[in-house]
């Protein structure tokens, strides 16, 4: 799809704080450690694929969780986007799920896993002899992807996940979304698990937060 | 390593675990968040329980996942089914009539799950 046969680098864009820039820029970023995130523990960019251009999928983003919704504040004034450069000239680290081919292999990963823990449940189901309340147990991961997505990562090294997502990007998305099942995706982002895959960075675009944004 | 590899591997490693094992490691190596998947009320037989049992459900999601596991010495099977709470004791009527004709033996199990994913927050 977006990352054509020779395009090896791609261009991500990171949308933050603008108090952020110089030390990302000199230090580099700061993991994110939520693995609830959408793809995990990682670096988040947008990328090249649905939607608006990248970059402005970032300058939103950066902009809409600029807002505490506890605080009733923006928690920064100013936001920027930085621009990486991300290497993904080696094909086996990297987990693209905008094509066929590792969105079937992901889909073959997790019917592997979900055969053997069906397998386990059952057995857990007879020995030994359940009770009526434990014959009734399932028990499943509900971050199956995301468990999956680490085994892909710390045993056979991935280091970059691109995907098509749905992401509430806007204020105005993150103010009236609702929690209903979004099922198509919106935007085409990039985790990188590791540092050493982000080559170049660059501020490309800044802006004040429009107190009247939310 | 070659995706291949990958399958291959990957199908190897869980099969080195033991019953015991295999829930641990996923919590603990790979963070797996297990959690009791909610089941409907009891062991069904196609023939005569999908229809009789369905009084006892108590359904508060809007929308869910009915799996239908089927075990026996074959190895499983499982069909899943998205319904909304109205439809459901039109659906598991349905259902059981494409069931007669899949499986015209066994026993199933099913599970309730809920489709709402608020991830997205």
């Amino acid at each position: 799809m977006h990352r054509m046969a020779g395009n090896e680098i791609i261009n991500g864009f990171h949308g933050t704080n603008f108090d952020n820039v110089d030390s990302i820029i000199n230090n580099g970023f700061v993991m994110n450690t939520s693995s609830k995130d959408w793809l995990g523990i990682g670096i988040y960019f947008f990328v090249d694929g649905l939607g608006d251009v990248p970059q402005e999928h970032a300058a939103e983003w950066a902009k809409a969780v600029a807002w505490d919704k506890i605080k009733k504040r923006h928690t920064y004034e100013r936001y920027a986007v930085i621009r990486a450069s991300i290497d993904c000239s080696d094909n086996e680290i990297v987990l693209d799920m905008t094509t066929k081919e590792d969105t079937d292999f992901f889909n073959e990963i997790r019917k592997k896993y979900l055969r053997q823990e069906t397998n386990r449940n059952r057995i857990r189901k007879s020995n030994p002899k359940p009770t009526d309340k434990e014959k009734r147990k399932q028990w499943r991961p509900t971050n199956l992807d995301i468990t999956l997505l680490k085994i892909l990562r710390r045993r056979y090294g991935y280091k970059i996940c691109i995907a098509n997502m749905f992401i509430k990007i806007s204020s105005e998305e993150r103010r009236n979304g609702s929690n209903t099942t979004q099922s198509f995706p919106n935007c085409t982002i990039c985790a990188v698990y590791d540092m050493s895959k982000i080559l170049e960075k660059e501020s490309c675009k800044e802006g004040d937060i429009k107190k009247n944004e939310l | 390593m070659k995706k291949c590899d990958i399958l291959k591997d990957f199908e190897d490693f869980m099969e080195s675990l033991s019953d015991d094992e295999f829930f641990d490691v996923f919590e603990k190596e790979f963070g797996a968040v297990y959690e009791e998947i909610p089941q409907l009320e009891g062991e069904y037989n196609v023939d005569d329980t999908l229809i009789s049992k369905e009084g006892e459900i108590q359904i508060s999601r809007p929308m869910y996942t009915i799996e239908v596991l089927k075990s026996n010495d074959m190895g499983c099977q499982k069909m899943h089914f998205n319904r909304s709470a109205k439809t459901f004791t039109e659906s598991v009527v349905d259902e059981r009539k494409k069931l007669s004709n899949k499986f015209n033996e066994g026993e199933y199990s099913i599970h309730m799950s809920d489709n709402t994913d608020p991830k997205a927050a």
